[in-house]
């Protein structure tokens, strides 16, 4: 709090009182004050960056999990397993992923935006390639729905609450442009490992799916500019906030949309199954339904000519 | 490309999304009923389509109606990963409560769609509830 207040008043020092825009403008790379005087920009070049590193990150977040159809049946027709085995490791991956939020929101909030984000990167290409090297269930259990799932999760918070600092009324827009990263990842990585497997194996497959998140990662890091004042101080989960009616309410609405959701997307690919189609049309299915937002008619028209 | 930056800029613009969250699982909540009423694979097609549509348009928003209910920027990411931390009970509950339910009912699809539609639009009173609490009863407010 006080390094703020000494670059605060520092800043004033060096600024005419009547030139707010240069005040604005030359402050942009410092870590700004409190938010009482602080106004988000709403806009502009450094603002759009953050949107499309949350672009990014969310494409992994949320984009690279939907990949698990294409791995689910590689692991039934290699390795023999019941399938409700193994759709254990895609429904711990998920948890896993929504469970750290809070940890790592309450790091994004206490200024450790890159440093979070380089932790989550990390475990998600760690566990994507032991993933490629294991061969065994518990090995797949551990690396792929343990490592990845904590990282992903981990990776996700922090690029949201910059985002979420840089716009006040356009909010929702930069946040939902942010978000159609989910449905680009859904349809970028199945598509890789499903391109890839019959070509150069399903090990080197996965890896390459390892290089193309380092890849994401990387730039999205770059890319990241937090400048709200951190929080160090205040415990890790805000319990009060249970005392406020709206936001009880709120959390009680996502959890029932959730609890309902899923059992959506689990079973739009299930029901396609019964009703009898070849199986891989069926991942198909399964992978374009989250990214359905995103692609159009024709791009699954397109897919499912070219398989 | 559409949906979720349309959502967002009509809830920024007009609408406050907590209002078009709102809208949005409401429409989910709907389409999820017509999945009653699909019995081919043209039909199950077209649902999958409108599906993902509408969940689409909900989720683009979801992140934007909690940020409208924080004051404090700053306590955003607790905040948030808290409601995430919840919602992974959640997804983990899912497929399973449906599962026991189709399981009941002898492999039949039926109850356990009316049971997904009825926890949409419960989500989707729910949120409304919410967002009457924050700011009263009143029907034109932009939040």
């Amino acid at each position: 709090m006080t390094a703020g207040l000494d670059i605060e008043k520092s800043a004033a020092v060096c600024v005419p009182r009547d030139h707010p825009e240069q005040y604005s403008s030359d402050s942009e790379d410092v870590a700004h004050a409190t938010t009482a005087e602080f106004q988000p920009p709403d806009g502009g070049l450094v603002a759009w960056t953050q949107v499309a590193a949350g672009c990014l990150v969310n494409m992994m977040a949320w984009g690279y999990p939907s990949t698990f159809g294409v791995f689910q049946l590689y692991y039934r027709d290699t390795l023999g397993l019941p399938e409700a085995q193994i759709s254990w490791i895609g429904s711990l991956q998920t948890f896993l992923a929504f469970l750290t939020c809070t940890f790592s929101g309450r790091l994004a909030d206490a200024g450790y935006i890159r440093s979070t984000v380089i932790a989550g990167c990390f475990l998600v290409v760690f566990g994507t390639l032991m993933t490629s090297f294991a061969t065994e269930y518990w090995q797949i259990f551990l690396a792929q729905g343990v490592c990845t799932g904590l990282g992903l999760g981990i990776m996700f918070m922090p690029p949201l609450a910059v985002i979420n600092s840089y716009f006040s009324k356009k909010r929702s827009y930069a946040l939902a442009i942010s978000a159609t990263g989910t449905g680009l990842g859904s349809v970028v990585f199945p598509a890789t490992i499903q391109y890839l497997i019959p070509q150069v194996g399903f090990p080197w497959a996965v890896r390459y799916s390892a290089f193309v998140a380092l890849f994401i990662s990387v730039a999205s890091v770059l890319m990241l500019r937090p400048q709200l004042l951190p929080r160090k101080s205040g415990p890790l989960v805000e319990w009060s906030a249970f005392k406020e009616v709206p936001y009880v309410l709120y959390t009680l609405g996502a959890f029932l949309f959730f609890w309902a959701i899923y059992f959506g997307f689990f079973f739009v690919s299930f029901v396609l199954r019964l009703i009898g189609s070849l199986p891989t049309n069926n991942i198909y299915r399964s992978t374009h339904t989250p990214g359905m937002s995103q692609a159009s008619r024709r791009l699954i028209r397109s897919n499912s000519s070219l398989y | 490309m559409p949906s979720r930056p349309v959502v967002g800029y009509v809830a920024d613009r007009w609408v406050g999304p907590i209002n078009m969250y709102t809208l949005m699982t409401l429409l989910l909540g709907i389409v999820s009923f017509t999945w009653l009423g699909v019995s081919s694979r043209v039909g199950m097609y077209v649902f999958a389509v409108f599906f993902g549509i509408s969940n689409g348009a909900a989720q683009g928003v979801f992140v934007g109606s909690l940020a409208s209910l924080t004051k404090d920027p700053r306590k955003m990411g607790t905040r948030f990963g808290m409601v995430c931390t919840t919602v992974a009970f959640a997804t983990l509950a899912g497929p399973p409560t449906a599962g026991a339910i189709i399981d009941r009912s002898g492999g039949e699809y039926l109850w356990a769609q009316i049971w997904a539609g009825l926890v949409i639009v419960l989500a989707a009173f729910t949120m409304a509830a919410a967002r009457c609490a924050a700011t009263g009863f009143k029907l034109k407010v932009k939040i």
